[in-house]
C-alpha cells in the first residue's frame, strides 16, 4: 500500500471542491438553456412580435407579453415610488437622527420585514391592502376578517410591493450612507451647518450611486416576486388605463396559469415570459450590484 | 442685521421640517409591518379558536396544518442540505483556493445567479422533471433558489477570514487541508451558521418555485397530498376550499411564527461575543 | 481679534469610556495653545468639546462648561458655537465634490450670504490669510483633489476663516503632512494668532515647542500640567510631564 501524500490529499480535495464549484455554475446554464429550449415553439410562432403583442388570449391562441410588461412595469414603478422615498428618507433617520435604542428597534423591524414570505404578504393584502383600495375606489368591500372581493388590481399591487421591496432600499442606502467619508460631514458640522445641511452637502453626494443600487436591486426584485402580486393584481392580462384596474404581470402569469396550462403553444408563450423575466431581472439585478461598491461583509442580513 | 436673524430662523425651521419629515417617513416604514403582524396574530388567533371549538373542523384542520407543517420541515430540511453542502464547498473553493481572476468570475456568476426570481427554478424543474417526481422536483427547485444565495453568503464570510491567521497557519508548517479545517471554519463557524440560518428563514417560506410543480399536480386538490405549508396557504388562498379563511389564518401565523423563530434562532448565534 | 476660551471641568464619555476628568483650561485670547500627550490621552476630545463636535458623535456625552468670552456655550445654539469657534481637522477634509472657490464659499453660504461679488471677496481674503491665495487664484473652478496635501489643509483653514470665527480648533493639522508643508502650516499659525484664539492639539513635542505661547500636557483623560510651554518644558512640576517632555516614554 502506498500512502497518498498530503500533496495527493490537498490536489484530491481541491478538485472535489471545484466539482461542487461546477455544479453550482452548471445549474445557472442548464436553468437558462431550459428556459430556452422550452420557449422554442413560442418564439418560432410569434417571433419578435410577442415583445409588443397587446393581447393575451389563450382562447384565440393569440399571446403577447405587453399587457404583462404593463403591468410589471406599472406595479414596480409604484413600488420604487414608494420604497424609494419612504426607503431612503428612513435611512437617513436610521443614520443621523434618533435615539440610538429607537434606532435599532426600527432596524430590526424592517429586517423582519424583509424575511416575512411572500405568501403571508399576500395573506396580509387580501386582509388589509386590497380591502382598503375597494373601499377607494368605491366598490363594496367584503365583511371584515374576510378576504377581499374588490380593490384588486395595479396599485393594490403596486403597494405590497412596495412594502416588499423597502427592506432592500433601506439597507443599502444605509450601508452606503455608512461608507460616506465622516471627516467630510465633520467638516460641515464644524462649519455651522444644521443636520439638514450636513446631509445635504456632505452625506448625500457620497451616496447617490447606493440608492441608484437599492433600486435597480428593487426593480429586480419588484419584476420578479410572483405570490403575493398574483393574489391582489387581479390576474387579468389587460392594458387598463387605470390604478385601480385589474391587470397582470410577468411573474404573476406564470405563478397562476403555468400548471393549467391548456396547450403547449401557451406552456412555450410562457416559458418565453419566463426568459423575459431572467433577462430583465439580471440586467437590473447587475444593474444594482454594479452600483453597491462596497460589499458588506459581515454575516448580516442582506435582504436582497 | 435683520435679515440675518430672520435667515437663521429659516435654517432652523428647515432643519426642524428635515427632522419632523424623516420621522415621519420611518413611521410610515414601519407601519406595514405592524399592520402585518397585527392582521394575521389577530386574525390567526381568533381563527384558531374558532376552529378549535367545532370538534369537526378541527380534526381536518389539524390534519392538514399537521401535514403541511411535517412536509414544510421534510422539504426545507432536505434541500438546505443539499444546498449548504454544496454551497460551502463550492465557498470554500472560491474563498480559499481560486485565484484573483477564478473567484472574480465564481462571485460574478453566483451574484447573478442569486438575482434570479424564485419562481423561475420552479419552472426550470418543471420543464426537467415533470411527472417524475413532485417531491424530488420541489427539493430540486428549492436548491436551485437557495444554492448562488448560499455560495454567495458564504464566500462572503470565508473570505472575512484575515489573511493573517491563514499565513500564521501555513506558517506553522500546516497543509491548506489543515488550515481550513483546524484554521478558517473555527473562526467563521459562527457568521457561517448566521448567515446560512437567514438563508434557510427566506426559503421555509418560499411558495413561488414549489406551486408551479406541485400546484397543479394531481394530488393537491382536497386531498391532503404532497403540499408544504407555504404552498398550502398559497393554495387556500386561491382555490378555497371548505374553511379557506380560518385554516388560511391559522396557516399564516404559524408560517409566520416558524420563520420568525429561524430568524431569532440566526440573531441568536451571531449575537455578539461578550467578554 | 479673536476671544478667550476656557473650560471649566469638562468630563467626556464614550458610551461607559471615560475620556476626559474634570479638565479645567484656560486658553488665552491671540495666543496658542498647545494641548500635548501620547495617543489616546483625550487631547481630541478636548477639543471637539470645545466647538460642541464632540456630542455629534453617537454614544457621546459630556459635562462640565465651555465659556466662549465669558458665554457658556452649551448654552448657545449649536450651530452658532461652531461658526464662531472653527476647527482644522488632522487629515484635510476639502468638500471633494467642490471646487476650491466653492469650498471657501461653502459655509459663507451656508450662513445666508448669497452676493457673488461679497462672495468672491471674502474667499479671496479667506485664501490670503491662509496663504494660499497665490497658488490658486487662477484654478479657482478646479476641484479640490486638484491641490497637493499641505495646499488641501490650507484650503481647510481659508474654508474656517471665511466665516469669521474667533477661536480656530486645530486637531493635529499637520499630521499628515511633508515636513515643507508642515512648516507653511505653522508659519500660517504664528500669523494667525494676531487675529485669533488658537488651540492646537500635536503630538509632536517639538511642533508644540516651536509654534505654543501655553502648553498643556494630557495623560489618560486629565490634565496633568499647563503653564507656559519655556516653563512645561524647561522646568515640569510634575514627573510624568518631565518624563514625557523628556521623551521618557509616549
Amino acid at each position: 500500500m502506498k500512502r497518498v501524500s498530503a500533496q495527493g490529499w490537498n490536489g484530491l480535495f481541491a478538485g472535489v471542491l471545484a466539482v461542487c464549484v461546477l455544479v453550482v455554475i452548471g445549474t445557472g446554464i442548464l436553468s437558462v438553456t431550459t428556459l430556452i429550449v422550452e420557449s422554442v415553439p413560442s418564439i418560432r410562432q410569434f417571433g419578435l412580435s410577442f415583445l409588443w403583442t397587446p393581447v393575451w388570449d389563450p382562447a384565440r391562441r393569440q399571446y403577447g407579453a405587453l399587457p404583462l410588461f404593463y403591468g410589471s412595469f406599472l406595479t414596480a414603478v409604484i413600488a420604487l415610488l414608494l420604497a424609494g422615498v419612504i426607503g431612503v428618507t428612513t435611512a437617513v433617520s436610521l443614520t443621523q437622527i434618533g435615539v440610538r435604542w429607537l434606532r435599532s428597534v426600527i432596524s430590526l423591524l424592517l429586517e423582519i420585514l424583509a424575511v416575512i414570505p411572500s405568501v403571508v404578504y399576500g395573506v396580509w393584502a387580501l386582509l388589509v391592502v386590497a380591502p382598503l383600495f375597494g373601499r377607494w375606489s368605491g366598490q363594496a368591500g367584503g365583511p371584515s376578517g374576510e378576504f377581499a372581493v374588490s380593490g384588486f388590481g395595479v396599485l393594490a399591487a403596486g403597494v405590497v410591493l412596495g412594502v416588499m421591496v423597502m427592506p432592500t432600499v433601506v439597507a443599502v442606502t444605509r450601508e452606503a450612507i455608512a461608507s460616506a467619508p465622516k471627516d467630510i460631514a465633520e467638516a460641515a458640522i464644524a462649519l455651522g451647518a444644521t443636520r439638514q445641511e450636513t446631509v445635504a452637502l456632505a452625506v448625500m453626494p457620497f451616496v447617490r450611486k447606493g440608492i441608484l443600487g437599492s433600486l435597480y436591486l428593487g426593480l429586480a426584485r419588484a419584476f420578479g416576486e410572483a405570490v403575493a402580486v398574483s393574489l391582489v393584481i387581479g390576474d387579468q392580462p389587460r392594458i387598463g388605463g387605470s390604478l385601480f384596474a385589474r391587470a397582470d404581470s410577468l411573474a404573476s402569469m406564470l405563478a397562476h396559469t403555468l400548471t393549467g396550462s391548456a396547450s403547449p403553444l401557451q406552456t412555450a408563450a410562457l416559458y418565453e415570459i419566463g426568459l423575459l423575466l431572467f433577462l430583465i431581472t439580471t440586467v437590473f439585478y447587475g444593474l444594482g450590484r454594479s452600483y453597491i461598491v462596497r460589499e458588506a461583509i459581515s454575516p448580516r442580513f442582506q435582504p436582497w | 442685521m435683520v435679515t440675518r436673524v430672520s435667515y437663521k430662523t429659516m435654517r432652523k425651521l428647515k432643519n426642524a421640517l428635515f427632522v419632523s419629515v424623516l420621522s415621519v417617513m420611518t413611521s410610515l416604514a414601519v407601519l406595514p409591518l405592524l399592520s402585518l403582524l397585527w392582521s394575521i396574530g389577530f386574525h390567526g388567533i381568533a381563527a384558531l379558536i374558532s376552529l378549535s371549538d367545532a370538534p369537526l373542523s378541527r380534526g381536518v384542520a389539524s390534519a392538514v396544518l399537521v401535514n403541511a407543517f411535517a412536509q414544510s420541515l421534510v422539504t426545507t430540511a432536505s434541500s438546505s442540505a443539499i444546498a449548504v453542502f454544496l454551497g460551502v464547498a463550492a465557498a470554500i473553493y472560491s474563498s480559499q483556493y481560486a485565484g484573483l481572476r477564478v473567484g472574480r468570475a465564481i462571485r460574478f456568476t453566483v451574484d447573478i445567479l442569486s438575482g434570479v426570481p424564485s419562481i423561475l427554478a420552479g419552472m426550470v424543474l418543471f420543464a426537467l422533471l415533470s411527472g417524475v417526481s413532485s417531491l424530488v422536483a420541489g427539493v430540486l427547485a428549492l436548491v436551485l433558489c437557495m444554492l448562488p444565495v448560499v455560495v454567495r453568503t458564504a464566500d462572503q464570510v470565508l473570505v472575512a477570514v484575515p489573511v493573517a491567521y491563514i499565513e500564521g497557519s501555513l506558517a506553522l508548517g500546516a497543509s491548506r487541508i489543515q488550515t481550513i479545517f483546524a484554521t478558517v471554519l473555527p473562526i467563521a463557524h459562527k457568521s457561517l451558521v448566521t448567515a446560512l440560518l437567514f438563508v434557510v428563514a427566506r426559503m421555509a417560506g418560499e411558495a413561488a418555485p414549489l406551486l408551479i410543480i406541485l400546484d397543479g399536480g394531481t394530488a393537491s386538490k382536497g386531498s391532503l397530498g404532497f403540499q408544504p405549508l407555504p404552498l398550502r396557504l398559497y393554495s387556500d388562498l386561491t382555490h378555497g376550499g371548505s374553511f379557506p379563511h380560518q385554516i388560511a389564518y391559522v396557516e399564516a401565523l404559524i408560517l409566520l411564527v416558524t420563520i420568525m423563530t429561524i430568524y431569532g434562532l440566526a440573531r441568536w448565534v451571531g449575537r455578539p461575543d461578550r467578554w | 481679534m479673536g476671544k478667550a476660551l476656557e473650560a471649566r471641568a469638562i468630563s467626556a464619555r464614550f458610551n461607559e469610556q471615560v475620556i476626559l476628568r474634570e479638565v479645567t483650561l484656560h486658553m488665552p485670547v491671540n495666543q496658542v495653545t498647545a494641548i500635548i500627550g501620547p495617543p489616546g490621552c483625550g487631547k481630541s476630545t478636548f477639543i471637539r468639546c470645545l466647538n460642541r463636535l464632540h456630542e455629534t458623535t453617537p454614544g457621546a456625552t459630556m459635562s462640565g462648561e465651555v465659556l466662549l468670552d465669558g458665554h457658556s456655550v452649551y448654552d448657545m445654539d449649536p450651530t452658532e458655537v461652531r461658526r464662531s469657534v472653527a476647527m482644522i481637522f488632522h487629515r484635510p477634509n476639502p468638500f471633494p465634490t467642490m471646487s476650491i472657490f466653492d469650498n471657501v464659499a461653502a459655509g459663507l453660504r451656508l450662513h445666508g450670504l448669497r452676493n457673488r461679488a461679497k462672495l468672491a471677496e471674502s474667499a479671496e481674503q479667506a485664501l490670503r490669510r491662509a496663504a494660499l491665495w497665490d497658488e490658486v487664484k487662477d484654478r479657482l473652478h478646479l476641484y479640490s483633489s486638484a491641490l497637493s496635501l499641505g495646499q488641501q489643509q490650507r484650503l481647510c483653514i481659508a474654508r474656517a476663516l471665511a466665516i469669521d470665527p474667533v477661536a480656530v480648533l486645530m486637531d493635529e493639522p499637520a499630521s499628515t503632512l511633508d515636513p515643507l508643508s508642515t512648516l507653511v502650516i505653522e508659519e500660517l499659525i504664528e500669523e494667525l494668532k494676531r487675529q485669533y484664539t488658537i488651540v492646537i492639539v500635536t503630538h509632536n513635542l517639538q511642533q508644540a515647542a516651536r509654534v505654543a505661547d501655553k502648553t498643556a500636557f494630557f495623560l489618560e483623560g486629565e490634565m496633568i500640567e499647563q503653564g507656559t510651554t519655556t516653563a512645561l518644558f524647561t522646568t515640569p512640576q510634575d514627573k510624568r510631564t518631565a518624563d514625557y517632555v523628556t521623551g521618557r516614554f509616549g
